[in-house]
């Protein structure tokens, strides 16, 4: 071949990974999308009309890009994109995950939203199952803190408070200012009644909000928590997990 | 974020002798594009700028408007030995050490996800490709001076601060590093120099200086670059 050809075959072939990856990209995008209109936002909602929207224009893009790249393996065009039932998204969701991870691998993106889908589908054990096997690859800084915030999560809704403390006890050293991981860890004590261990941590989370955005927000709800340590820190849990306190659950000393 | 290239004037290039594309392959375009008045073309010199980029024009609008890769990857044809001479004037200009070539791929992977409408107007494929490609290397070189030697760019398990081990190639990423936070000036005569292998004098000649204003700019910017590469391998401040 002549040093033209060659430099011809390199640009195809380098234009057509760069397509493959971008379809993979698009398909991510639509995945997220769906699977916030799978966790949350009531069918007419404001958001779930502004994802809708989004799902529609990611579904042309990724149109346009199978067009120029090649074949899909899996046929988008028979998924529910335009129902916003949970279940619909669930389905679209996993659907789109899927030839995310045909094109680029199991990486640590598609692993982590397929532990976010089983816990919007209902299944907090494989959610964490899965987030746990994550931490076994190397994983970037980020990630690592990311995954580990999302097992403290995850776990709320399985009750498992015990492990949300261990995990959040290994992970703060590293990470002082992590801002989420305190406060899960506060929210455990809270729900376990901890409370001169949660009386111990909170000045810390307030040293973490320093050079935060917005730190009022997270101010006031610590101090709800501090001051009112039975009904209003479970309605303050309910209101960032989702979680409904069990009878008798209330924290109260 | 990029931000969008200043336009800069057009210089055509006209090959001395004609380097005419066989038929079939200017048949193969106008079967791409289709009915396209702006390809009123009898012959495609190559070596003529108007010509190229007339046909570039329509191949890309082509792509643009119906994702036709076949187009695309004629572009590529067309247009692939044409860029690589911008490319490699884009990164003598920039003083970028790195293989130009490696701009022309960047360019063509931006058009294959380049989902925007077709460009209105008679705008110059060639040039916005020059443009296109000239703020890359800018961001090119931006980036690597910003880098740093000791990041192996691989992830690690976050493990209790086990200390992260030194790439094997620490002395070239550091000069690699270094080089491209020099001045442009400097980078532009110590690539001219190193890499293209000139003469002091053919140095002058291109950039309208003296030859002993060539060895003196040459002689502080070898003496920069030690410096910084010093500075980069002991990991202090930039």
């Amino acid at each position: 071949m002549t040093a033209h050809e060659l430099m011809v075959e390199r640009l195809v072939r380098a234009g057509i990974q760069r397509g493959r990856e971008e379809l993979a990209n698009l398909a991510y995008g639509m995945a997220r999308t769906c699977l916030k209109i799978a966790e949350g936002g009531a069918p007419g909602s404001f958001r779930t009309f502004d994802e809708l929207r989004g799902v529609g224009e990611l579904r042309t893009d990724l149109t346009r890009m199978t067009a120029r790249v090649g074949a899909l393996p899996h046929d988008l065009s028979t998924l529910p994109l335009a129902d916003p039932s949970p279940d619909a998204a669930v389905m679209a969701a996993d659907a789109c995950l899927d030839l995310t991870r045909s094109i680029e691998g199991g990486t640590p993106r598609t692993e982590y939203a397929r532990a976010m889908l089983d816990r919007a589908a209902g299944r907090p054990d494989e959610a964490v199952g899965r987030l746990g096997h994550m931490l076994t690859s190397p994983l970037s800084r980020r990630w690592w803190m990311f995954v580990n915030e999302g097992i403290q999560g995850t776990l709320f809704l399985t009750g498992d408070f015990e492990t949300i403390i261990a995990i959040g006890q290994r992970v703060m050293p590293h990470d002082p200012r992590d801002s989420t991981s305190i406060y899960n860890v506060l929210a455990a004590y809270a729900w376990l009644g901890m409370r001169q261990e949660f009386l111990d941590l909170a000045p810390k989370f307030t040293a973490s909000l320093i050079g935060v955005a917005d730190p009022s927000f997270w101010s006031q709800q610590i101090r709800k928590e501090a001051e009112a340590f039975a009904g209003p820190l479970c309605l303050e849990i309910q209101d960032v997990y989702g979680l409904i306190p069990a009878t008798g659950t209330d924290g109260g000393t | 974020m990029r931000r969008a290239p200043t336009p800069s004037p057009v210089v055509i290039r006209i090959g001395p002798e004609p380097r005419v594309m066989p038929d079939d392959f200017l048949e193969r375009i106008r079967k791409t594009v289709g009915e396209d008045a702006r390809l009123d073309l009898e012959q495609l010199d190559r070596d003529n700028d108007l010509h190229v980029d007339r046909a570039a024009a329509a191949l890309h609008r082509r792509f643009l408007e119906t994702d036709d890769v076949e187009a695309w990857k004629l572009l590529c044809d067309l247009t692939e030995d044409r860029l690589c001479a911008l490319a490699e004037e884009v990164a003598r200009e920039q003083g970028l050490l790195d293989d130009p070539s490696e701009l022309v791929v960047r360019y063509f992977e931006e058009l294959m996800v380049d989902l925007r409408p077709a460009p209105r107007g008679a705008e110059s494929f060639l040039r916005r490709a020059r443009d296109a490609m000239r703020v890359d290397a800018e961001t090119w070189v931006r980036d690597i001076a910003l880098s740093s030697a000791r990041d192996p760019g691989i992830p690690q398990v976050w493990d209790d601060g086990h200390p992260t081990p030194e790439p094997a190639d620490l002395a070239q990423r550091a000069t690699r590093i270094a080089f491209h936070r020099l001045d442009q000036p400097y980078r532009r005569v110590l690539r001219a120099k190193d890499v293209e292998d000139l003469s002091t004098e053919q140095i002058a000649e291109r950039l309208t200086l003296t030859p002993a204003e060539v060895d003196d700019l040459l002689a502080e910017a070898s003496l920069r670059l030690a410096a910084a590469v010093d500075r980069e391998l002991e990991g202090g401040p930039r």
